[in-house]
């Protein structure tokens, strides 16, 4: 905003009052008649002296009147009249008023007083009111002040994050979500609100829009105020002087951590994907291989080679379908089968009964470790089963491809009671899992080689605590071993339930 | 007389599949379990050519290829790389930077076809 209107009208009414008051009377007439705003002298009691031809015009000839009555039709003075606050002190006055002429029209005006002859005390004998319409003034105003609020509000509830910086990346304004998630940063380097930053960031979008003033963007990571992180997409545009100088830059920053999660799920569904076309095309290599060396035994009349040839189709065949049902073990196929007085520990005596041939003929030594008392509670046998059996088979791959030759392997299977469930953990000191897989491993086809599993385990595992309302964490170290610890609780109700006993899980070669 | 290929690799589907194979074009076969076994089997029965898959168990496959490489009576032996792992070139990289890569690296699954011609043109045929 420029100076104060009303100000500026007041010095001008000033002047003209001066002005007035030493001009001749004819001369005066004149004046006062050609000044476009309404202009009256009135007395002590509001009386109406004198008034311009706009003022008799819209008024009709009131002289004699009382201003209120002739503005207003009001029968006493108005509220903070300034005509009075004159007569009063001798000062100019303005105030806002609401008029209405003779032919009912409304109209918006501004008044300034000033005193207009003065008394032998000092004092104004009478004072010069003039009042200027601003009725339009004030509907461009009003216009304005909604354009304003309608555009703020845009600004507030854009789903980005928007700053206005200047050239030292100094946050000039931003919007509500923007404080919401940030806090208000005003006058704060960009780069500090957003990444707790002290210099600014590699490739600033906002740097090169004040250099080229052209829109850039980058993706970028950033932390809230509560410290949670985020990716973003910032786009970076000018915003123009008069002259067409840069004179901040508009920051937009939009959130996609959560597309970027999905992209990421993406990228690891491709390499399931990748991974489960590689093991069935393994098999399906297997059973050619079979099919092959039967007709060879077949056309030599080799009947050992029949026999070699048929076990590897019967191999293959076998491995296809613990891939399929561990496939649909992940998918919703399977509903947990719940029981009544299911004892973990002896799930885990089975699994470690299973195994325990297996391991020796590694020279891999398996131990269980039952912990105190394990209470018997409502759970999925047949997927405790499950999962503890593909922990082992990880492990003993785990400990059969560990590079370190010298070491006695040792896969240990230990269960204890946590609050009113169990934790079960299986721990080896095979080589362990490298950082950058540790992430992958319960994405599904993870598997680097390995005999025993067929890549989904660690889905089942995971399915199958989720089911128990329980969790699944590794704990791993290169060249040390791998643990993983798994929760579960008993169900409470809910999933598939039988009433009472348990079917053994399914035995056999695991 | 027949030439001779040694066979290692844990896997008993590769260890059946290769053997039927070779066997069948001609050539004398001989299956080591692990690459320890392989070491001392290539004494033993002087194959014209190994086969091998270098991820084994305890990392034999890698440790089995050294020796052979390393050792002079054994240097010149060819050498088929069998394996369903595609990264197999950054083993031989970090593993073994001075010593000569195998002759070939057939990557699973296997093209009968093709892995014959491979021996055949390393050793000729049967």
């Amino acid at each position: 905003m420029g100076r104060d209107p009303q100000r500026l009208i007041a010095s001008a009414l000033g002047s003209l009052g001066s002005f007035l008051r030493r001009g001749r009377p004819s001369r005066n007439h004149q004046w006062r008649d050609l000044a476009p705003c309404y202009l009256s002298v009135q007395d002590r009691n509001l009386r109406i002296i004198e008034a311009n031809a706009m003022f008799r015009r819209d008024f009709g000839d009131c002289i004699g009147e009382h201003c209120y009555r002739a503005y207003k039709d009001r029968t006493s003075p108005c509220p903070e009249c300034p005509v009075l606050k004159t007569f009063e002190d001798g000062e100019n006055h303005t105030g806002e008023e609401v008029v209405i002429t003779r032919d009912g029209a409304r109209a918006q005006v501004l008044v300034t007083s000033t005193p207009f002859s003065i008394g032998l005390r000092g004092r104004p004998v009478s004072v010069l009111e003039m009042s200027t319409n601003i009725t339009q003034v004030k509907a461009l105003q009003q216009e304005l002040d909604r354009s304003k609020s309608y555009f703020k509000q845009l600004f507030d509830i854009v789903p980005c994050y928007i700053t206005l910086q200047d050239r030292d990346f100094r946050i000039l304004e931003s919007n509500k979500l923007f404080r919401d998630d940030f806090g208000d940063r005003t006058g704060e380097r960009c780069y500090h609100a957003y990444k707790r930053r002290d210099s600014v960031c590699p490739g600033c979008p906002v740097q090169a829009t004040f250099a080229d003033g052209e829109v850039h963007s980058s993706e970028e990571e950033v932390i809230t105020a509560s410290g949670g992180r985020g990716s973003m997409i910032v786009y970076s545009m000018p915003v123009r002087g008069e002259n067409g100088e840069i004179v901040s830059v508009m920051e937009v920053s939009t959130n996609i951590t959560e597309v970027k999660r999905l992209q990421h799920e993406l990228a690891m569904m491709g390499l399931a994907v990748a991974g489960m076309a590689h093991r069935v095309k393994n098999i399906v290599m297997g059973l050619e291989g079979g099919i092959f060396v039967v007709n060879t035994g077949m056309e030599e009349d080799d009947k050992g080679q029949i026999s070699e040839g048929w076990e590897m189709v019967q191999r293959n065949v076998g491995k296809i379908s613990r891939l399929v049902k561990d496939l649909l073990y992940c998918s919703r196929e399977r509903e947990p089968v719940y029981r009544a007085g299911v004892a973990p520990d002896s799930v885990l005596r089975e699994v470690h009964e299973l195994y325990c041939s297996r391991t020796e003929r590694e020279g891999i030594a398996l131990r269980l470790e039952l912990e105190g008392p394990i209470e018997p509670g409502r759970y999925d046998p047949e997927g405790i089963h499950n999962l503890v059996a593909n922990l082992v088979a990880n492990a003993i791959d785990a400990c059969r491809f560990d590079p370190d030759q010298g070491k006695e392997h040792v896969i240990t299977i230990r269960c204890f009671a946590n609050g009113g469930g169990i934790t079960i953990q299986v721990r080896d000191n095979g080589p362990g899992i490298p950082e950058e897989q540790a992430e992958r491993v319960f994405k599904g086809f993870f598997s680097t080689k390995g005999t025993e599993g067929t890549g989904l385990g660690l889905l089942v595992v995971r399915k199958v605590a989720t089911e128990h309302g329980g969790t699944v964490t590794l704990d791993t170290a290169v060249g040390k071993g791998t643990t993983f610890t798994i929760t579960l609780l008993p169900c409470a109700g809910g999933g598939t339930a039988v009433a009472a006993g348990r079917d053994p899980p399914a035995k056999g070669d695991p | 007389m027949a030439k001779r290929i040694l066979i290692i690799d844990d896997e008993r589907d590769m260890q059946v599949y290769l053997s039927a194979l070779f066997r069948k074009a001609g050539y004398e076969v001989e299956v080591a379990q692990n690459g320890e076994e392989g070491l001392k089997k290539v004494g033993e029965f002087r194959p014209d050519l190994v086969t091998m898959d270098l991820v084994m168990p305890r990392r034999s496959g890698v440790i089995a290829f050294e020796a052979l490489r390393s050792s002079p009576e054994t240097r010149e032996i060819p050498v088929i790389v069998v394996t369903g792992l595609a990264q197999h070139d950054e083993l031989f990289r970090s593993d073994a930077p001075d010593l000569r890569p195998p002759e070939a690296v057939v990557e699973k699954p296997i093209n009968r076809e093709r892995l014959l011609e491979t021996v055949a043109g390393l050793i000729g045929g049967a």
